[in-house]
């Protein structure tokens, strides 16, 4: 009893600069001990699911991104992956691998900012800057292809919004290149440096079965020994033709998760220079909507091509696809029931289970070991809230 | 996809049988059915560990009493989850530890992914 009444409850967050967004914890501490932390969530809850209901298939678009800023391109892709099976529609190769291509990318770029992050937390900001640092050229190169660098709409149903040149091709295998080297640097700074091993080691450890049981994905999952990837085990894109290897650890604390996320980069950089060289010839569009092609321009801003997009209706059926994003599995479930809106469509946030996890991870920590936990497990708040 | 439908009460043992035979909890959703056949649809995805296959176990539950069991203790996961399809759409798990809305405030009125609830007044053009 007088145990108990040395606790105190404390709100963390949502301005705490270590919550990554919008996190509300409500932290019973006695000293600087965690005894429990209540993760309260929903502060940038907009209703996707809703807005998806009554908006046009392509409307829905510009809203799905703001989702997983991070990595718009995962979602992104899935969503025209889905819509294209749908409507019946096969990409052509070279859309394919451009879009394979991009999504490892901004593999590189996720896991980066995640880095940049997590630094942050730990009291480093060498490792923040420096990640920062290798993140730009990347940026720019999305930014030269989409016109933007954090929202791209890139990808059309059918195809791309625009071709890729040689030179451009050469230059995105140049900067993966240095990006390797200087990949080096970060990990002196993190996985090779003492301090960051102290902070990291033997922190948060997740079990395999509370891993399953609390059913995270992604690296968290990896990190925890189950060598679960959907772009190996669920493949679609190029995937399914990549050798992809599947990076596991067994310890399941903090610094697996890092080193996780660090191996994925090495492995993301070098299937971007294998697709960057092997990139098929042929055109980026296909199929009905294939007016909009860059290629036609101006008829392809057209008026009438517009609306044959923006019409763009689904017959009715359910239909359901997966991904492997850089926080973990993403999947959308569409109910159709004809015309142009969706019926229902169903978002899985890999953000919202991993967070799940945090409360039975944080039992008994100390709160600089709390921030640490909350970092390793890589959360986007616009996807947990949705 | 393999669909199973099933009724609520035989949904803990269908769970249960999945997790044994080594599926785990994907998603759990749930849909509107009420100007079609009166009914909501609750929605649970399993997948096999490491690999292509999936299930999606279909309950129908009458809309004037929703009620499902909650599987709670069975996948972790759905605890949240099953948080999330009350919040959004008024299904109730019965033997949910903490059935609370965690998206929108508690005093918040509706669910917001029910067909009836207006999100604007103003329709959008289409």
């Amino acid at each position: 009893m007088e145990q108990e009444a040395k606790r105190t409850k404390i709100n963390f967050g949502p301005q705490h600069p270590s919550t990554h967004g919008v996190l509300n914890l409500l932290v019973e501490v006695e000293g600087d001990t965690v005894y429990s932390a209540e993760p309260h969530i929903g502060f940038l809850h907009r209703g996707f699911e809703k807005l998806a209901e009554e908006r046009r298939y392509i409307q829905f678009l510009p809203a799905l991104e703001k989702g997983d800023y991070v990595a718009a391109f995962a979602w992104d892709d899935l969503y025209m992956a889905l819509l294209e099976k749908a409507l019946g529609i096969e990409i052509p190769r070279r859309a394919a691998a451009i879009r394979t291509m991009m999504n490892e990318v901004q593999r590189i770029v996720s896991h980066l900012l995640w880095l940049a992050a997590f630094g942050q937390d730990l009291g480093q900001p060498t490792v923040f800057l420096w990640s920062f640092r290798e993140r730009e050229p990347f940026i720019n190169l999305f930014e030269e292809v989409t016109g933007g660098r954090l929202h791209y709409y890139y990808s059309r149903p059918g195809g791309l919004k625009r071709d890729v040149s040689r030179d451009y091709l050469d230059r995105v295998i140049a900067a993966v290149a240095k990006f390797e080297e200087r990949l080096s640097e970060l990990e002196a700074m993190t996985t090779k440096n003492i301090i960051f091993q102290k902070r990291t080691k033997g922190v948060g450890i997740l079990s395999k079965e509370d891993a399953m049981h609390c059913g995270v994905t992604g690296p968290v999952l990896r990190a925890s020994g189950v060598g679960e990837d959907i772009r190996k085990s669920d493949p679609f894109l190029m995937y399914p033709h990549l050798d992809l290897k599947v990076i596991t650890r067994n310890e399941g604390d903090a610094f697996a998760r890092t080193e996780v996320r660090i191996e994925e980069m090495k492995e993301s950089a070098r299937l971007v220079k294998f697709l960057a060289r092997t990139i098929p010839e042929g055109p980026v569009m296909a199929g009905p909507y294939s007016e909009t092609a860059s290629e036609k321009w101006p008829d392809s801003m057209s008026m009438a091509s517009m609306l044959k997009v923006f019409g763009l209706s689904i017959p009715q059926g359910e239909w359901f696809l997966r991904h492997e994003s850089p926080r973990g599995e993403i999947a959308m479930h569409l109910i159709s029931e004809g015309g142009p809106k969706p019926y229902r469509l169903r978002l899985k946030s890999p953000s919202f289970c991993n967070l799940y996890a945090f409360s039975r991870l944080a039992k008994n920590t100390k709160i600089a070991d709390m921030v640490a936990i909350l970092g390793s497990l890589d959360l986007v708040f616009g996807e947990v809230d949705r | 996809m393999e669909i199973r439908i099933v009724e609520a009460n035989n949904l803990r043992n269908a769970a249960t049988e999945l997790k044994q035979s080594g599926f785990r909890l994907l998603l759990v959703s749930g849909v509107d059915w009420v100007q079609k056949s009166n009914t909501y649809e609750a929605l649970y995805h399993f997948s096999k560990v490491c690999g292509p296959d999936l299930v999606l176990l279909k309950v129908s539950v009458p809309a004037d009493d929703p009620k499902v069991p909650s599987i709670a203790d069975i996948f972790g996961l759905a605890d949240w989850h099953e948080r999330e399809t009350y919040d959004l759409l008024g299904i109730t798990f019965e033997g949910h530890p903490n059935l609370a809305r965690i998206f929108l405030p508690d005093d918040f009125k509706g669910h917001p992914l029910k067909k009836d609830f207006i999100a604007y007044k103003r329709m959008l053009p289409g």
